[in-house]
């Protein structure tokens, strides 16, 4: 076959720039480090990678909501803590009023501390968080849960709103204060305290009458204990939520890296392999140009 | 003698014609598009004698180029394979770089946008809350006007372009159509003779023209050549040319009246052209859609929801071409007072069932250009498609350059200059010349001889 001048030339000259080329590229993923440096490099690639990164960016969000709920949660916890503390007092006063040996007097003594007593429990259930919302009014946040005179009735919201921690987990925000306070039952928590007092503060109350209170005193606390109880279950929850999300955080990030990251030790010896090329090539070059029958003429 | 001198001064003659040839061909060597040109050599009409014939030297019959009609054809259609393809290449990157800015942009902010949603959810009666997740919509927004806005600017640098071509279209087939009116009157003065320099510039013209548009050619019996566009409208035929324009519509007309913009493919206008109608129009398209989409979608959850004032939701997004005709912006922000993000669906202050609702839209499916997907999939698949498709682009220019070289080479190969083999020619037309001027010589020295004869 015939070849002509240009076309030794062209083909020389081919060979270079594509050695060059090849060579660019993986210089280019080595410096970058990235696989992938424009989105039709690997277009399902490109995609993936962005909906990889939407989902970690989507579960760093729930990380989020599931951290405030955890530190809205604990402040709940210790809600629901100081009203079983109040309660449990009481109920030492109740068991003390009951003694036979306690006079009319020793007894308004004791329904006095009832009273203040029955203050701080309205204190804990009209807690206000650090943006004085009400943290027991349930979605009803700007309103007092309970007034803090007779007649105690639940002013909040029975609904509760929810958090999503996890791509299809939802926890309650808050405890139903409803529910709680005994609002649910035959007497709430407030009206009992102040029965309690008012039983001490009656002339001549039999002891048979502030001993029955026990028994009232006995089911809020179990109100109490059960929404402490729930809120223990709720942590539990988004601890292992957490943990669930942390695994899939990791597999993500790792697919994520081998979706787009380069791999170096492949590039390096594919980049060493082009240099050779391009060297053969351009030496290929000048040889074939040294090439002249007119050298001889 | 007279004949022996004749003789040898037609060698003279056609040797050094043909090194003149030769040296024609090796200051051509870089030229592009120039044909190896070769004397064609013959004997001279030989004078009849009783016992023979003797012959009377050499004469040159022609000098021809050499050249492949076929070849020629293949390096036109695969030229015009790989400017069309490695136009929509470049243009396809550029689409892509404002993807990979825009794009990746759009996709972080819409990101941001619903991981403020889950903010609001958190704290729903919270100002500051619900300021940023407007500020999060807005800039969502701006995204897509941004994008947008790209996506207009290459489409006007792409109109630019078309604009160019057309241009040096017609300064071409003005070209071609001037070389057929030479290249057929110089036909019919010397009988025979190829003009091989204007042949050599009009398959170069034709070459151009290949870069710009697909055609196919016809060759007349006067050497005058008919171009066409690849479906067969002609530009030139013979000395007659028909120019190109571009209407108000991106449209492109035939000698200003028939629209032609279907029928030109291949080159760099077939690929600007396939770009424009298709790439850019489908990607500028589908961007409208998903905004419009966005905003049908939050609007609606809006309008059925409760603001932190009570009142009814009143629409977040705007979108171009919405009902109430209230932006020209691909998206917009209807909303600038943060207690009217509708958050709550009547349960109080604190009910955020409405706002976990939008938050639910990234991944409930939805119906865009007839397609069944989520938000977020279709904002992925907009880089995808496009992706894609320059891909796509990238190894067709790839393919056709490969193809295109391989016919260029082949091109080289039967009409490219060889240095070696134009010394080789030297050597032997110098010495052919060398040894007729021996002749001359001779032949002096003959008729010196018959003249020394007489003189004594």
């Amino acid at each position: 076959m015939r070849v002509s001048t240009s076309q030794l030339n062209r083909l020389a000259l081919n060979s270079i720039l594509e050695q060059q080329a090849k060579a660019s590229r993986s210089q280019l993923e080595i410096s970058s480090g990235k696989r992938i440096i424009t989105p039709s490099d690997d277009p399902v690639g490109t995609v993936k990678s962005l909906s990889m990164q939407r989902n970690l960016e989507r579960l760093s969000q729930f990380e989020r909501n599931g951290s405030l709920l955890q530190g809205r949660l604990a402040e709940q916890e210790s809600l629901m803590t100081n009203g079983v503390n109040i309660l449990q007092r009481v109920r030492e006063i109740v068991v003390q009023g009951a003694n036979a040996s306690q006079g009319d007097e020793s007894r308004q003594l004791l329904a006095i501390e009832v009273r203040q007593q029955l203050q701080s429990m309205l204190q804990v259930a009209n807690t206000q968080d650090s943006e004085g919302r009400f943290i027991f009014s349930g979605m009803d946040e700007a309103t007092p849960t309970v007034p803090t005179s007779p007649p105690f009735s639940f002013a909040g919201s029975t609904d509760v709103r929810e958090l999503q921690i996890g791509p299809s987990t939802f926890i309650k925000d808050t405890v139903d204060g409803f529910k709680a306070f005994g609002f649910d039952g035959a007497q709430n928590v407030f009206d009992l305290l102040s029965s309690v007092a008012t039983e001490l503060e009656t002339p001549g109350a039999s002891t048979v009458d502030i001993a029955a209170k026990l028994t009232d005193l006995d089911k809020a606390l179990g109100s109490l204990s059960v929404a402490r109880t729930e809120i223990g279950v709720r942590l539990t929850q988004i601890e292992d939520q957490s943990a669930l999300s942390g695994g899939v955080v990791l597999q993500l990030q790792t697919a994520l890296s081998e979706t787009q990251d380069v791999d170096y030790a492949e590039a390096i010896t594919r980049f060493n392999q082009q240099l050779l090329g391009l060297q053969a090539a351009q030496q290929a070059y000048t040889k074939v140009q040294g090439l002249s029958l007119f050298n001889y003429l | 003698m007279s004949s022996i001198l004749n003789t040898a001064l037609s060698a003279l003659n056609a040797n050094q014609r043909a090194l003149a040839t030769v040296s024609n061909n090796i200051a051509n060597v870089n030229t592009d598009g120039y044909s190896r040109q070769t004397v064609d050599l013959a004997t001279r009409q030989p004078n009849q004698f009783g016992f023979g014939a003797i012959g009377t030297g050499v004469q040159i019959t022609g000098i021809r180029r050499s050249y492949d009609e076929f070849v020629t054809t293949q390096l036109r259609n695969n030229t015009a394979g790989f400017f069309d393809q490695n136009t929509r290449y470049e243009l396809g990157s550029q689409l892509e770089r404002v993807l990979v800015d825009e794009g990746n942009g759009i996709n972080s902010a819409f990101s941001r946008f619903f991981n403020s949603l889950q903010d609001v959810a958190a704290s729903p009666s919270s100002l500051s809350a619900r300021q940023v997740m407007l500020s999060q919509a807005q800039a969502l927004a701006n995204r897509f006007v941004d994008a947008n806005a790209q996506f207009t600017e290459v489409g006007n640098e792409v109109d630019a372009r078309i604009n160019v071509a057309i241009n040096d279209m017609n300064a071409l087939v003005q070209r071609i159509g001037d070389l057929n009116e030479v290249i057929s009157k110089s036909a019919g003065q010397r009988q025979g003779a190829q003009p091989n320099d204007l042949l050599d510039q009009r398959d170069s013209a034709i070459l151009e023209l290949s870069k710009l548009v697909k055609v196919s050619t016809t060759q007349a019996s006067d050497g005058s050549m008919s171009v066409f566009t690849g479906s067969g409208q002609p530009l030139v035929l013979s000395g007659q040319i028909n120019t190109l324009s571009l209407d108000n519509n991106g449209r492109i007309l035939l000698g200003g009246v028939s629209d032609i913009t279907a029928s030109l493919s291949g080159g760099a206008v077939g690929g600007l052209l396939a770009f424009r109608d298709g790439t850019l129009a489908t990607a500028k398209q589908e961007l409208t859609e998903i905004a419009k989409t966005i905003a049908d979608q939050f609007n609606a959850l809006q309008v059925g929801g409760v603001d932190l004032a009570g009142a009814n939701g009143t629409p977040l997004f705007g979108y171009n071409g919405d009902a109430d005709n209230s932006t020209e912006f691909v998206l917009s922000v209807r909303i600038n007072d943060p207690v009217k993000i509708a958050a709550s669906q009547g349960g109080g202050i604190g009910d955020n069932s409405n706002i976990l609702a939008m938050a639910a839209l990234e991944r409930s499916a939805v119906n865009i250009n007839g397609k069944t997907t989520t938000l977020g999939d279709s904002l992925r698949g907009l880089v995808g498609t496009v992706a894609n498709q320059v891909r796509e682009a990238r190894l067709g220019s790839e393919a056709q350059n490969s193809l295109m070289q391989q016919s260029l080479l082949r091109r080289d190969g039967i009409s490219g200059v060889n240095l070696d083999e134009e010394a080789a020619d030297l050597l032997k037309y110098q010495q052919a010349y060398q040894a007729a001027a021996q002749m001359s010589a001779v032949a002096n020295n003959i008729f010196q001889t018959l003249m020394d004869a007489f003189r004594r």
